[in-house]
């Protein structure tokens, strides 16, 4: 469904991703882990269309994407939930959400589904509902960005480190959630994160990152058991 | 949106006005509030909602005059100078607006500037038709098809008719798509197109519809005070316009309202001071701002926490 296909990307003259190539089929859980400065997020930055590759493609649903606005692929149906969430804190919860929705239709009856599939997956955001977006804690906050980013309706959903700053509890509750939904609608998820042990444990299939290049890629339990991840990201 | 009896209450003190009072002075003063508030209501637009700095609103605000005071004098019946206002601003809106856009903070800032510089210049130079210096006097006044207002009492309820259009249409903005798309651009850039949003887009809607809020006040403005100089547009008027957004509390449209009104009003109330009006003037909206950064509207919705309690 995604294809990244040796894509480079740099900032300036320094060349972050070296040519790297993967897939994301329909309705899998795909793991992205490495350390810092790897080029995680610059990679789904590319993907969403905020950086163009410098060279290589990137096709979506059989159409290449790489020199199309942020606005016509979160419309084609990918939703990029950014690192440190970006949720807006001057609006409330309600409409944070419906931001969510700018790049399709109007349709006010979608939007309320939409709603309501958003507060059954976090029933707390419910509850805050008139809240402005920076009174929430920080697990809320990242339940409001994955909501937000749900609300496009998106046929892959990329992560960016949900579970950055979050307790342990949240971390666990988050990506419960994030399976329950892949597994009801068929949602593809691309996850990027730093608990690889996490990652590996929801994931269908993994790819390690290191300094812009793919190093490793497999089944995820199959990684989880490498003794190479096992070192390098798992603690030993 | 829920009226409440405090709103209310202020309505209907400002349609009372004209009773206690027949002092010409004082009516014309509260006109030229209102139109302030008009201004500082689009203003909000782009600086308060959207996060973009603007200087160029006095310009608009000048072009929206200046474009009614040239047409009607030449003849043009009143009735057409507002829509010709509206497209001299969303031209030079425009103009201003689209190299201009991807620009940030103190750029954005400058460009603007740079803009109501021009502006002014122009209206300064263009002597035979904008009268330079001195301005244009005898501007012709309202008239809907030969009824206008007459005297400065029913100016002053026309202006506030104005006004509470102006109100209506920002609050019905403000809680549509394009109200929330402005805020989230505010809010994180990044965060908004990821979102799905169109930022440049969003704006460009913005200081557009700012900028027409400003050229409809100008026309109002001609028409009503029927004298047009450059001061009245200056980059001076443009810090004023930023300066009444920020006391009276950015983002919100009541305090824009109290903002334009208070900064308009303030100079002629303590005019006894003599030249040491400005001093306490400027001591007063430096008070404001520490001890009060989210403006009169914000000090005013805390104070309601704490006697009313949380809603």
């Amino acid at each position: 469904m995604l294809k990244v296909d040796d894509i480079r990307v740099s900032y300036g003259h320094i060349e972050v991703l070296k040519g790297i190539s993967f897939t994301v089929e329909m309705g899998e859980i795909v793991a992205l882990i490495g350390g810092n400065g790897a080029g995680k997020t610059t990679t789904l930055s590319t993907i969403s269309g905020l950086l163009r590759p410098t060279s290589g493609k990137l096709s979506w649903k059989g159409e290449e994407i790489q020199n199309t606005t942020v606005e016509a692929i979160v419309a084609s149906g990918i939703s990029h939930c950014p690192e440190g969430r970006r949720i807006f804190p001057g609006l409330s919860v309600r409409e944070n959400l419906i931001t969510g929705t700018a790049a399709r239709a109007n349709n006010k009856q979608e939007i309320e589904e939409d709603l309501t599939l958003v507060f059954e997956l976090f029933p707390r955001l419910k509850e805050r509902i008139k809240q402005r977006g920076w009174s929430l804690s920080g697990g809320e906050q990242q339940m409001l960005a994955i909501g937000r980013a749900l609300m496009s309706r998106p046929s892959l959903l990329m992560l960016d480190e949900p579970s950055l700053g979050l307790a342990p509890i949240i971390i666990e509750q988050v990506f419960e959630r994030i399976v329950e939904l892949n597994k009801r609608t068929g949602l593809a998820v691309l996850l990027v994160e730093q608990n690889s042990a996490m990652a590996l444990e929801v994931a269908s299939r993994a790819f390690v990152l290191e300094t812009g290049t793919i190093t490793l890629s497999g089944i995820a339990s199959v990684l989880a058991g490498d003794p190479r991840i096992q070192e390098a990201y798992l603690g030993g | 949106m829920k009226i409440s009896p405090f709103l209310l209450l202020c309505a209907a003190a400002t349609l009372a006005i004209p009773v206690f009072t027949h002092d010409g002075y004082v009516i014309q003063l509260l006109n030229i509030a209102i139109l302030n508030a008009i201004v500082v209501l689009g203003l909000n637009y782009a600086t308060g909602w959207t996060g973009q700095i603007n200087f160029a609103q006095a310009a608009f605000y000048g072009l929206g005059a200046y474009t009614t005071a040239i047409a009607t004098k030449a003849g043009i019946p009143w009735i057409a100078a507002p829509f010709l206002s509206v497209l001299i601003v969303v031209i030079a809106s425009l103009i201003l607006a689209l190299p201009t856009l991807r620009l940030r903070t103190h750029y954005l800032a400058m460009t603007t500037i740079g803009f109501g510089e021009i502006v002014r210049l122009i209206i300064v130079h263009w002597e035979p038709v904008t009268g330079g210096t001195s301005g244009l006097r005898a501007i012709p006044g309202i008239s809907f098809f030969g009824f206008g207002p007459q005297g400065q009492i029913q100016h002053y309820y026309l202006l506030l008719a104005a006004l509470a259009v102006a109100v209506i249409v920002a609050v019905r903005i403000r809680h549509s798509t394009l109200g929330r798309a402005m805020i989230a651009t505010k809010d994180s850039e990044i965060g908004a197109e990821q979102s799905g949003v169109d930022i440049v887009r969003i704006k460009l809607f913005a200081f557009m519809i700012g900028a027409v809020y400003a050229g409809l006040a100008g026309c109002l403005y001609a028409s009503s005070i029927r004298f047009v100089s450059p001061d009245s547009f200056s980059g001076t008027q443009a810090i004023l316009l930023m300066m009444m957004l920020i006391v009276g509390g950015m983002g919100s449209i009541p305090g824009c309202i109290v903002g334009a009104v208070a900064l308009t009003l303030l100079p002629e109330i303590l005019r006894f001071l003599g030249q040491w009006y400005l001093v306490l003037y400027g001591l007063g909206v430096i008070c404001i701002i520490v001890l009060a950064p989210g403006g009169l509207a914000s000090a005013a919705s805390v104070a309601r926490v704490r006697w009313v309690g949380q809603r």
